[in-house]
């Protein structure tokens, strides 16, 4: 009973210091260390940027104050590529040609999907997000009819001519050079450049990529 | 000094096609009847380096099907171990520290090198001296009674803390902590390290595959480290079977020529190689790419013509699945005997040569009664027995090795066992396997309800120690995996490559 004493106001003490901040943005944005204010509200921004070695005024250390350089937060995997989830690719596509998600020129891909690394958790089928050889395979495969449609043809004709639009809309910015020239060789060696243009620019980890 | 093997010297999407023209050159008729085997291996030293020109001068593949049974699997219906096959007096029952041995002395044979089997694994006596039982090796150490999903004999050094050690569970679909727990390691598991081997051997070669039919959130991780080109492909439901080897050729050629395979697979690897760049990919990450967009080029035309039909006709279901319980889980997902049948019918046409499979029976506490061992022995002996004997019939046994693992750890021979204690099971059958059960358990004294039990790790010679009563002086796992490894012919300068295996004996005397 006696340790409840001193336990009740240590813990209310701490709650009050901000000790719990989840993650409210501070000035800076998100991630900023703790020791911050206590406030609930952030300061309001005064338009003048901190001197950084401006002398405090109170006993701290100033390096208290300053935010922390962030250093490595965290490690962003850069050890495989990992492929944005299917759906996440199904509705890329589909915005694309211009249609519904379940339009049936993409039937040959959701045949598939858990083999595309979709989940399936009723029947104990986990997502699977690497970009291996069979995905490689059967993505190509589910990718023929798309490229050979009627939608797609509309929207891009003339393909191996002029693959910047496809390009465009692939990268979300304007194709670089070394870019539209490897497309310019398949257009100068392929038999069929316009589907091998559609199959590689949908293949590319531009397109089904994290 | 080595010398640097010339292959490497061309681009990855060069290489395949460069291997199948040199592979067929070399296989024509004019040149094995031409070509001194000497002048052959020159050639294929200088191409391909000295371990590659060790499996190209052989030209005799192997096969290998890796049975990963867990939950902590128990073989003592399949196996008895001697002392306990021949014990009178056992007190026999399902829980506490009674032997949960269902038969009687009388109902079990005697297969000679100390193989007793009852009535639930007869069926393997007339393959007896092709098969090899280790059960005293190194325990598994999850966090919940034993359960992991690697198994230091899969792969040695396998250890919770990273160090300089790669994760082992990234490839697998969903993992989870739960019953798997994290695990980092530098040693191969069996499966993938001899995909790696044979696809150098033969790039036509369709990748090996991992069946991740477990019916609960456990599962068993596959790992190639630092040879990515091993890793295994994941195939979680039966569906995903039958199209990842689809039975029409159209199916098997998505592009008509070889060489728009090859146009489309340069513009990608071009375009990719500025996505790997901008986004800080790694070396690895590169080479792991480069070599998946070379293995696809083959899928996108193989130039097959042969298919395999992997839906099971009557005939095949009735003849591999007579007498076998089905699987006992939670999310159920195919048979053991189904699994056996799929992996024949790769092996045997060629199709690829590794193939590891998951299966289990649902984890078992407290007590296990007859029909648990029962079912777990029926499920053990009777896929292995057919499969053995129609990789016989179909004259490739000497070419194929069979591993099977208590994966996750197996069990002490009382009813009440958890599995983190006793024993851990390896069983081998096939290429260059000398029959026996090595090692023993016996009766280390009596409680009036049951039994305290011995283990007996075998010697050099093969032969039972003294016995230990807890979980001690077992065989490290390393042993195991170079067994494995030596009745697979793998080379040694490669097993050495990996530190925790390096220089390690196989248990020569599981080999012939």
């Amino acid at each position: 009973m006696k340790n409840r004493l001193f336990v009740v106001p240590a813990l209310a003490a701490l709650l009050t210091m901000g000790c719990y901040s989840g993650v409210d943005v501070q000035p800076g944005g998100l991630g900023l260390p703790e020791g911050g204010q206590d406030d609930d509200a952030p300061p309001e921004p005064t338009g003048e940027e901190p001197e950084p070695d401006a002398p405090s005024d109170d006993d701290t250390d100033p390096s208290d104050d300053e935010p922390e350089t962030a250093e490595d937060p965290f490690e962003v995997p850069n050890h495989e590529v990992r492929l944005l989830p299917f759906g996440v690719r199904m509705n890329n596509l589909a915005r694309l040609l211009d249609v519904e998600q379940d339009h049936f020129v993409f039937d040959e891909l959701y045949m598939r999907r858990t083999m595309l690394g979709d989940h399936d958790y009723a029947n104990g089928v986990a997502p699977d997000l690497s970009w291996s050889p069979t995905k490689m395979s059967v993505w190509v495969k589910g990718l023929v009819p798309v490229c050979n449609s009627a939608q797609w043809l509309a929207r891009y004709p003339n393909l191996s001519a002029d693959p910047a639009p496809l390009l465009r809309d692939v990268l979300a910015r304007d194709p670089d050079a070394d870019e539209l020239a490897a497309y310019q060789a398949l257009a100068t060696n392929a038999e069929r450049p316009d589907e091998l243009t559609c199959l590689a620019a949908l293949s590319s980890l531009d397109f089904v990529a994290r | 000094m080595s010398r640097k093997p010339r292959i490497n010297e061309l681009h990855p999407l060069r290489r395949r096609r460069f291997m199948q023209a040199i592979g067929a050159a070399v296989g024509t008729p004019f040149f094995c009847g031409g070509l001194a085997a000497g002048f052959r291996f020159a050639l294929n030293e200088e191409l391909f380096g000295t371990a590659h020109a060790y499996t190209q001068a052989d030209l005799v593949p192997t096969y290998l099907i890796e049975i990963n049974l867990r939950d902590q699997w128990d073989f003592g219906h399949v196996f008895v171990p001697p002392s306990l096959a021949t014990a009178q007096n056992l007190t026999r029952g399902e829980g506490g520290d009674a032997c949960c041995l269902y038969y009687m002395p009388e109902e079990i044979t005697d297969g000679g090198q100390g193989l007793y089997l009852t009535p639930d694994s007869t069926a393997l006596m007339p393959h007896l001296d092709s098969i090899a039982v280790c059960e005293t090796n190194e325990l598994c150490i999850g966090s919940i009674h034993g359960h992991e999903a690697v198994n230091a004999m899969r792969s040695p050094g396998r250890s919770k803390t990273q160090g300089s050690k790669a994760a082992v569970w990234e490839q697998e679909p969903g993992f989870g902590e739960q019953g798997n727990d994290y695990f980092y390691s530098t040693t191969p598991t069996p499966a993938s390290l001899h995909n790696y081997v044979q696809k150098q051997l033969d790039p036509t070669l369709r990748n090996g595959i991992a069946l991740k039919y477990i019916s609960r959130a456990h599962t068993v991780c596959h790992f190639a480290g630092t040879k990515p080109e091993g890793e295994l492909t994941r195939i979680q439901s039966v569906q995903e079977l039958f199209d990842t080897f689809p039975d029409t050729v159209e199916d098997l050629n998505i592009l008509p020529t070889p060489q728009e395979a090859q146009l489309l697979a340069e513009a990608v690897q071009r375009v990719d190689s500025k996505f790997l760049d901008r986004n800080g990919f790694n070396t690895a990450a590169r080479e792991r790419h480069d070599g998946n967009l070379t293995e696809a080029t083959g899928l996108w035309h193989s130039g097959d013509s042969k298919v395999v039909s992997m839906p099971l006709t009557e005939e095949e279901v009735a003849y591999w699945s007579a007498g076998v319980p089905d699987q006992v889980g939670d999310n159920l997902k195919a048979n053991i005997w189904e699994q056996v049948a799929w992996a024949f019918k790769l092996i045997s046409n060629d199709v690829t040569r590794s193939v590891a499979l998951e299966f289990d029976y649902l984890d078992v506490h407290e007590t296990r009664s007859q029909s648990v061992m029962n079912t777990m022995g029926l499920q053990a002996s009777l896929p292995l027995a057919r499969l053995i004997e129609s990789l016989k019939a179909a004259g490739i046994y000497e070419q194929t090795l069979i591993v099977v693992y208590s994966a996750d750890g197996g069990r002490a021979p009382n009813g009440n066992s958890y599995g983190n204690s006793g024993k851990n099971t390896f069983v081998m059958a096939g290429r260059n396997v000398k029959g026996g059960y090595y090692g023993d358990v016996s009766i280390a004294g009596n409680t009036g309800s049951g039994h305290t039990y011995g283990y007996h790790v075998p010697n050099e010679s093969g032969a039972p120690q003294a016995p230990v009563t807890d979980n001690s002086n077992r065989l490290s796992g390393s042993r195991s995996w170079r067994t494995v490894m030596s009745a697979l012919e793998m080379p040694d300068d490669l097993c050495d490559e990996f530190e925790d295996v390096a220089g390690i004996n196989p248990l020569s005397f599981m080999l012939t």
